[in-house]
């Protein structure tokens, strides 16, 4: 499946380009790429930028990853949105919790593309010189 | 079929689907495969040391002993052969520890991590890796159908 | 669990698997985040320089903290092998951020060695400790050091179950 549209959301700006380059390296590099710093900040991004997968971290300042995706399934334009929330906490029990609030996959850090390619599939890869 | 050999620290790239690219005796050297599976086309080296600049006379003399300079090299012939990085895919074996001691780092272990790191830089995936381990390991990629076979002691497997 | 100061016994089971899911934690994130090779260095005696500090604390399962001591030299290591990026190219806010986050990585590989896959894990924001007077002492910190490919760095974890 093509994700054309990609919402990263974690405080760490280190994080952010790491889950970037995990996601070009399994193929997605023909997605568009935003970033929220933040829950709120990316709720306030998606009042008026649509997207295809978002994928969050869970500890972060101001609104963290469970509250971001238990607003996200409130609402209607953003419910149906995929979400992958990746953890240094990620375990079983984490994975257990956030299935209720319809989180489609719990990954934990650091990403790997590997990890990329369980949860979603192959993306279609590009560019012809190594 | 025809059997081109790649000893350590060189490297070999074919199109000649009747032919194979082998390397032998990876202790802790590792070999990175490429194949280009649209086009058949293959390519492989062999790298003994993670970094050149511990000896710099001998990265420039003979480049593709080391990974950082060796493997861009291997990039540039699998372009000039006409190989597409969308269409290909990257496997790497050996790596193994052969020195037994608590004395000295494990040369294995850093060729493994110096590759991961290139290719990070690069933006490239390793699909298999075979890495690891106490054994020395071969390892031969048939250019016609993309097969690679790692052995050791008389056993085969394909990765 | 508490250590008991000043009783002369061999390392205890607790302790021995603790050190090993620290070390174990310590060994992998470095490779698999900033592909450097880590050794521990369990007979190191002397001091090793360094600059800064960074922590974290848990809250469960066990309750504790984490703090890391390293050399610019082995933080320049570290940051520029995970942006591919040389150390001046870089700011200091990403370089700072990239160095919270390794730990973030590491106290999650570290709990999950401990206590397994089925317990809540609940973790503090990683920090950078500009005062050296705010930082936790516990005479029961176990202290850690490692070779990361030449550079000395160590680490000291304090744990209360």
């Amino acid at each position: 499946m093509a994700y054309d549209k990609i919402l990263i959301v974690d405080d760490s700006v280190t994080s952010r380009m790491i889950i970037k380059r995990c996601f070009h390296i399994a193929g997605y590099e023909k997605s568009e790429y935003s970033e929220a710093e933040d829950g709120l900040a990316a709720l306030n991004f998606l009042k008026e930028h649509p997207v295809d997968l978002i994928v969050s971290d869970l500890n972060m300042p101001r609104m963290d990853g469970a509250t971001f995706v238990r607003r996200l399934k409130m609402k209607e334009g953003t419910s149906g949105i995929p979400v992958i929330i990746i953890s240094s906490m990620g375990n079983d029990a984490l994975r257990e919790e956030l299935k209720e609030t319809g989180v489609f996959s719990v990954l934990r850090k650091p990403l790997s593309p590997d990890k990329i390619l369980d949860a979603l599939g192959e993306g279609e890869g590009e560019g012809d010189e190594f | 079929m025809k059997l081109f050999e790649v000893g350590i620290g060189e490297l070999g790239v074919s199109s000649d689907r009747e032919s194979e690219i082998k390397t032998y005796a990876l202790g802790s050297c590792v070999a990175l495969v490429i194949y280009d599976k649209v086009n058949r086309i293959g390519g492989m080296i062999h790298i003994a040391l993670p970094y050149g600049e511990i000896n710099k006379e001998k990265a420039e003399k003979l480049p593709t002993y080391f990974a950082d300079t060796g493997l861009p090299l291997l990039f540039k012939k699998m372009n000039e052969i006409g190989a597409k990085r969308s269409t290909s895919w990257i496997k790497l074996v050996g790596g193994a520890s052969v020195i037994k001691s608590c004395e000295s780092f494990d040369i294995g272990k850093r060729n493994v991590l110096a590759v991961r790191k290139i290719l990070w830089n690069k933006k490239l995936r390793i699909v298999k890796e075979d890495v690891g381990g106490d054994y020395s390991r071969t390892v031969s990629l048939n250019i016609g159908d993309g097969s690679v076979t790692v052995s050791n002691s008389g056993k085969n497997w394909k990765i | 669990m508490h250590w008991e100061k000043g009783k002369e016994r061999a390392m205890s089971f607790n302790e021995q698997s603790i050190s090993e899911a620290f070390n174990k934690a310590v060994i992998k994130t470095f490779a698999d985040m900033a592909f450097i090779d880590v050794i521990s260095e369990h007979h190191h005696e002397g001091n090793i320089s360094y600059s800064g500090i960074m922590g974290l604390e848990f809250s469960h399962p066990g309750r504790g903290y984490i703090l890391f001591y390293m050399t610019k030299d082995c933080k320049k290591h570290l940051v520029e092998n995970i942006y591919g990026e040389e150390w001046i190219n870089l700011s200091d806010m990403e370089i700072d951020d990239c160095l919270l986050e390794i730990l973030n990585v590491l106290a999650g590989e570290f709990l999950k060695n401990l206590y397994g896959e089925r317990e809540k894990v609940a973790m503090s924001f990683p920090r950078l400790y500009f005062d050296e007077e705010t930082v936790p002492v516990d005479p029961g910190q176990l202290k850690f050091v490692y070779n990361g490919e030449g550079a000395l760095f160590f680490a000291r974890l304090s744990l209360d179950e």
